[in-house]
């Protein structure tokens, strides 16, 4: 069991927590549409958004980049435009965007609210994304039905962003597309259920286990631009920071993990500095790694 | 030699992000753009789980 967040974590913790509200209701403020039960249909929807959002989400302003590059491989085309967005931010900050933009991220952590608890996930089910991630593609092209077409499988038949974004309103608003629900809406129903269920006891288990998006800018933690600052002549090895990680991970062992979401806890657990999010190593790293060079 | 460090430490992470806005450019400037919004913009009923 770990310990409590301490108090001055918490300023940094509100801090995200505001922006990823601000980026939840900013990506979904066509508002109408959850009562006409229609999508927004204006030029802003040809902007991929780097984060997880149903783009037929009443509310959504923007493209999923999931949705977008299954859409093409179903083509066999390139989706060269979306890649490009995910590969920008990825290389720019990794997980951050997880833990700072993501409005499911969001609904999952609010789900986990006021849980002490940092309850450890099954290493295989954790890489469960991976293999969603390398997946996916090739089955939107090459598996196809009978019509010859693949479909956007992940979409189909896993997103429970798309079922809570998109199903539950589109559906509860409009009531012709109430008559085209059957297996696969209540299979996705059920996905919903037990992912928020777990959130519950586990801390963000869909971006833990099956988010392709989170798998992919997990591979980009360790090279961000953006990203945690280590600098281990400063760590004591007091684990403050492994004690206050919502993922469990083992911080100063892994810092920059594939699963670390850069909600930045460690930082601000930090009692010496040695954890900081950000573009530079603290200036003891660099001055240290420097005189190492030069006596060498 | 701190300056140069850093730079160096950053590379890869400049390098992924110019290659991603290279790659975006390059998807607006094959027509893309369009087709995303072609796909955002009608209800995909695959995504609600209706099909």
């Amino acid at each position: 069991m770990r310990q409590a967040l301490p108090g001055r974590a918490r300023p940094l913790e509100r801090q995200r927590r505001v922006v990823q509200w601000l980026v939840a209701v900013g990506a979904n403020l066509n508002l109408p549409g959850f009562f006409t039960g229609q999508i927004y249909q204006g030029a802003s929807k040809s902007v991929c958004v780097p984060f997880l959002n149903c783009y037929s989400c009443p509310g959504a302003l923007g493209a999923c980049p999931v949705g977008t590059v299954q859409s093409f491989a179903v083509n066999r085309a390139v989706p060269w435009y979306a890649l490009g967005t995910v590969l920008a931010a990825g290389g720019l900050a990794g997980r951050a965007i997880c833990g700072w933009l993501c409005p499911f991220g969001l609904l999952q952590e609010l789900a986990h609210r006021g849980r002490r608890v940092m309850r450890p996930i099954p290493v295989l089910l954790t890489r469960l994304k991976y293999v969603i991630m390398v997946g996916m593609l090739p089955a939107a092209a090459w598996i196809v039905g009978a019509g010859g077409f693949g479909t956007t499988y992940f979409c189909a038949y896993i997103c429970p962003a798309g079922t809570l974004e998109a199903g539950i309103p589109l559906l509860l608003a409009n009531a012709s597309l109430r008559a085209l629900a059957g297996w696969v809406f209540s299979w996705k129903i059920a996905i919903l259920i037990v992912l928020a269920a777990a959130s519950v006891a586990y801390y963000r288990p869909f971006c833990r286990t099956l988010c392709p998006l989170g798998a992919f800018y997990g591979l980009f933690n360790r090279v961000a631009v953006l990203r945690l600052r280590f600098a281990e002549p400063l760590c004591t090895h007091c684990n403050a920071c492994t004690a206050v990680c919502p993922a469990g991970l083992d911080v100063p062992a892994t810092p920059n993990s594939p699963d670390c979401i850069l909600c930045m806890r460690c930082t601000q657990a930090c009692p010496t500095g040695a954890l900081r999010f950000g573009l530079h190593e603290t200036a003891v790293a660099t001055t240290r790694a420097a005189s190492a060079e030069e006596v060498r | 030699m701190g300056v140069k460090r850093l730079s160096r430490s950053n590379a890869r992470g400049w390098a992924l992000v110019g290659m991603g806005v290279l790659f975006a450019i390059a998807g607006i400037w094959q027509g893309e753009l369009r087709d995303v919004f072609l796909k955002a913009a009608l209800i995909c009923l695959e995504c609600m789980g209706l099909r």
